[in-house]
């Protein structure tokens, strides 16, 4: 009885401090995206530091904005110079990005940098830039002109940079999977300015369930929702950044064969798999390519990927299982 | 006189029992006086957390009406429940352009000035965990 008594009287107070799960949810700003994570857990409060701390170094290696980051140095190296070493996540990024550029003959090509600066998207009042300007530009764009032997970059051409873009949000939420996992969580959900990755299933056990954005609606607005674990959901849309000139409007996924917006018919594509990087860097080779030409790209390569396509009059399709 | 033995100790024991009770009953207590003050009196409730720098600057009750200064660019406003930016200082304001926030899960993003609102608190069951965009 007195066991009993004391056993129930420990447990009361072990539960009214703590609760039954731990969990612990940051946000922050990290190369120009809005980071949220949630990790339920033991010590969830050390390990999103961790997290965080990750993010801090990305910034600095991968970002292609950043003046101070070793990705920006790189770009703008002296001409005279070659190959460079340099840090093993930036080689093992670029070697990344250089695969699924190859793969997709260049449709994805991380060196289209000097294309993407001359259309400025990101500037307040973007417009489209003069024919010759973008034939000029087109000429710096050869992803075969970069090369990657173990952590040297070698360059062919003192006019090629690299645009990380599309692939590192996908190589650093890998990161923090991976991280996370090492430590023993068994159950996170990381938000990468809408690359959205999970680490087993939700605290209570059932799948995570992500909304995909509906294209050209209010932020927030969704148009399917997926149930994961253990995935990541990565969506590219031309709705993400565009302007409109003499009644046209111009999207921010160029073509590296014409310099200008691609037009595959699609308004966005959204791509659930385990594989974070595969999943980031397929979601706007997907755009890029269109429906046709990205199945089969996914069926030759063997990605282990399901894809939502939505077209340009709303009405969606899906490549493998809707999960 | 085994007897006798067992109940000398058996009287010992309900002494010390309830020293033992009285200290984990209030070991107890205390403990879940503190967890209750730490939810904010409302378990479910929505709760306005500000970051700027990427540090947690300020937490508030959504149902006070009030404005807040951030820095030296943002200002934001809660009202009727709801929070919006009302003004900044970023080139593109496309946070102050941004619709009111009010259910757990919403915020509004001021990336040039590195500052977000965010509503937190419990989320129901059936809603989605993130957006993929």
């Amino acid at each position: 009885m007195t066991v009993l008594l004391f056993l129930l009287l420990f447990s009361a107070c072990f539960l009214s401090g703590c609760g039954a799960g731990e969990s612990a949810s940051g946000t922050g700003i990290y190369f120009d995206t809005v980071v949220d994570i949630k990790i339920y857990g033991d010590d969830p409060e050390e390990l999103l530091r961790g997290c965080f701390d990750i993010c801090r170094d990305m910034e600095k290696t991968l970002s292609a904005h950043d003046e101070e980051s070793e990705l920006y140095k790189l770009n703008h190296r002296s001409p005279d110079t070659h190959d460079i070493e340099v840090s093993h996540d930036l080689a093992e990024c670029i070697s990344m990005g250089l695969y699924y550029s190859e793969a997709s003959d260049g449709a994805f090509d991380i060196t289209v940098l000097p294309l993407r600066e001359l259309w400025d998207f990101e500037s307040e009042d973007p417009s489209v830039p003069a024919k010759e300007d973008i034939e000029e530009a087109l000429e710096k764009v050869d992803y075969r002109r970069v090369h990657v032997d173990a952590d040297t970059v070698v360059f062919d051409d003192p006019d090629t940079m690299i645009d990380l873009g599309g692939i590192a949000k996908g190589y650093i939420s890998a990161k923090l999977k991976e991280y996370l996992v090492s430590k023993g969580c068994s159950s996170a959900i990381i938000n990468l300015g809408g690359n959205v990755s999970t680490v087993g299933r939700k605290d209570g056990g059932s799948r995570w369930k992500v909304g995909i954005q509906k294209p050209y609606a209010e932020r927030g607005t969704v148009f399917d929702t997926v149930e994961i674990e253990n995935e990541c959901v990565v969506s590219s849309g031309t709705y993400e950044r565009y302007f409109t000139e003499d009644g046209r409007e111009y999207h921010h996924i160029l073509d590296t064969g014409t310099g200008y917006p691609v037009e595959s018919g699609l308004w966005q594509a959204s791509v659930i798999g385990e594989d974070d990087i595969l999943c980031d860097a397929l979601s706007t080779i997907c755009i890029i390519l269109g429906r046709e030409a990205s199945e089969s790209l996914i069926e030759k390569e063997g990605w282990n990927a399901d894809v939502l396509y939505i077209d340009q009059d709303l009405s969606p399709s899906w490549y493998g299982e809707k999960p | 006189m085994v007897r006798g033995k067992a109940v000398k100790q058996a009287v010992l024991f309900r002494k010390a029992d309830m020293l033992i009770l009285m200290f984990w009953g209030m070991a107890a207590l205390i403990l879940f006086l503190l967890s209750a003050r730490g939810i904010g009196g409302d378990p479910s409730g929505a709760c306005l957390v500000i970051i700027s720098g990427n540090e947690t600057v300020g937490r508030y009750e959504l149902d006070k009406d009030q404005t807040i200064r951030i820095g030296e660019g943002n200002t934001c406003e809660i009202k009727e429940g709801s929070v919006r930016m009302v003004s900044a200082d970023c080139p593109d304001k496309l946070c102050v352009k941004s619709h009111g926030i009010s259910k757990p899960g919403e915020s509004i993003v001021c990336l040039p000035n590195n500052v977000i609102l965010k509503i937190t608190g419990q989320k129901g069951d059936a809603d989605i965990d993130a957006v993929s965009e």
